[in-house]
């Protein structure tokens, strides 16, 4: 069965190469705290970290439409690449059954060289999907990207409402199982916008878990079932009951 | 599970990922000669337009006969610009897949692979102007034809463990990279490929026992140019092979999960 299920995680990102030339030392001696962004901590002898997630707890089934909010550098996307396996919790547990789709920002996972039709087939290879199989769907993501020729031209082509539709048609295509979204999805214009708001319903009748992180708290409120407020890498998963936008 | 026995599972799992690192690299090749007319056409050109050159200056020093050296300094340039490309390769492996380690949770392995792949398909299209060569200069011998298969076995576990080293290394401490890239540079120098080592005379001939890529070239050149099997060679050959296997676990169960944050 598909579930998340975090305890008590935490995820410090090291600093690397924080003492080599050029660079100006970060304080921490004296607490200094910033506005923004998760905790600046030492880390060995004289080397910085900073822990972006502190003691996060998630239990997520079938159905559940997480929405993650928080401002800027409180740990939204990091939460997100961590469901994603990408960044391996510093301690804590993290147990995910399911296959993962993640769309994290323009840049990743994405061949900008090659054509939008060249990362299709990627993405279907590493999903372990024929190469005849990755051709239907090929065709079925033009049709819903509207991409038409453009699915032919290299991705560095693209404007970036136009790679969004690329991406998010591509990663919806193949049916995943857990979708992570980072926030920007909701950039595409109107026409897409329903379109896109169309499959995730979609989606989510076929018994998936659906994780967004957004700034817009109206829009979640309408859409999550289930919702983590974020500050400096805390926050507790609540019902969507107990949420106020 | 202990991160030994994960790393080699990662290895393990990223194998079946083949079809799909196998399109990377030739995507990364295709996008190396992108818009150029010959394309990856160029691989072959330039590598015989560079051993012609090379040929005409340097037969000129050499003390063999001049189809003998012909031979010599195809095949040994062929097994150098292999070597060369996988240790340049290898220090970007993990810093030129940024987009994928941070975008995809894949196997770590998968990242290797394609910087392998990468690597020998570039040589691959080295190969029809060493044949070539090989076949116009001289007869072949049986030991070559049996020893090649193993040489080539023996490149490509190299490639693996070096580009699982030093991607590592180079994406942890950036000044790796170009340390390793200059001193390939000095390499190339002070290895006999386009010259003899019998031209140096005694005394730094002795040296040449120091270098390891000698024997890398031997377990190649010498079968292809004398039909012997040079067993010396293939020992410490071995021996390297062996303590980079280990060398690479070791680095691969330290870094895997950490690499992500190094980049």
């Amino acid at each position: 069965m598909t579930y998340i299920k975090a305890n008590n995680m935490t995820l410090v990102y090291p600093m690397v190469g924080a003492n080599a030339r050029g660079r100006h030392k970060v304080n921490v001696e004296n607490g200094a705290v910033a506005q923004v962004g998760g905790q600046i901590i030492p880390m060995g002898k004289k080397g910085r970290g900073v822990r972006a997630l502190n003691g996060i707890d998630l239990d997520l089934k079938p159905g559940a439409r997480l929405g993650i909010l928080g401002g800027n550098g409180s740990g939204k996307s990091t939460l997100l690449r961590v469901l994603g396996g990408m960044y391996k919790p510093t301690t804590g547990e993290l147990n995910v059954e399911g296959r993962i789709t993640g769309l994290f920002n323009l840049n990743l996972g994405i061949s900008r060289e090659s054509t939008g039709y060249e990362n299709i087939i990627l993405k279907g290879l590493m999903l372990g999907i024929s190469r005849e199989k990755i051709k239907e769907h090929a065709a079925e993501i033009a049709e819903f990207s509207e991409l038409g020729e453009y699915i032919n031209m290299p991705v560095h082509t693209y404007s970036s409402g136009m790679v969004m539709r690329l991406m998010f048609s591509t990663a919806t295509s193949f049916k995943p199982e857990i979708l992570l979204l980072d926030e920007w999805i909701g950039t595409g214009d109107r026409n897409f916008r329903a379109k896109v708001d169309e499959r995730l319903n979609d989606l989510l009748t076929t018994a998936l878990i659906v994780v967004i992180a957004s700034h817009n708290r109206n829009r979640m409120a309408k859409w999550a079932n289930t919702i983590i407020e974020l500050d400096a890498g805390q926050g507790v998963q609540k019902p969507i009951e107990e949420f106020t936008a | 599970m202990s991160a030994l026995t994960s790393a080699i599972a990662d290895i393990a799992k990223g194998w079946k990922y083949r079809n799909f690192w196998q399109l990377l690299a030739w995507n990364d090749l295709k996008q190396r000669f992108r818009r150029s007319w010959l394309g990856v056409g160029w691989i072959m050109f330039a590598f015989t337009l560079f051993l012609g050159a090379k040929l005409a200056i340097f037969s000129q020093i050499s003390q063999s006969d001049f189809n003998v050296f012909a031979v010599y300094l195809t095949v040994g340039f062929a097994a150098w610009r292999f070597i060369l490309g996988s240790v340049i390769e290898g220090t970007n492996t993990f810093i030129s897949a940024e987009n994928w380690i941070k975008g995809e949770s894949l196997p770590m392995s998968v990242h290797v692979y394609r910087s392998v792949c990468r690597s020998s398909l570039l040589a691959l299209g080295t190969l029809p102007p060493v044949m070539i060569a090989c076949w116009y200069f001289m007869d072949s011998y049986l030991m070559a034809w049996v020893s090649i298969p193993l040489v080539f076995i023996t490149y490509l576990t190299t490639a693996f463990w070096v580009s699982m080293v030093l991607g590592s290394l180079c994406a942890r401490v950036r000044d790796f990279t170009h340390l390793i890239t200059t001193v390939m540079q000095i390499m190339f120098f002070l290895t006999p490929i386009i010259y003899e080592i019998e031209v140096l005379g005694p005394t730094a001939a002795k040296y040449m026992a120091y270098n390891p890529f000698v024997y890398y070239l031997d377990i190649l050149r010498i079968p292809v140019l004398t039909g012997t099997i040079p067993w010396n060679s293939w020992i410490i050959v071995g021996c390297f092979t062996l303590a980079g296997v280990i060398a690479a676990l070791s680095t691969f169960a330290f870094s895997r999960r950490k690499i992500v944050f190094w980049l």
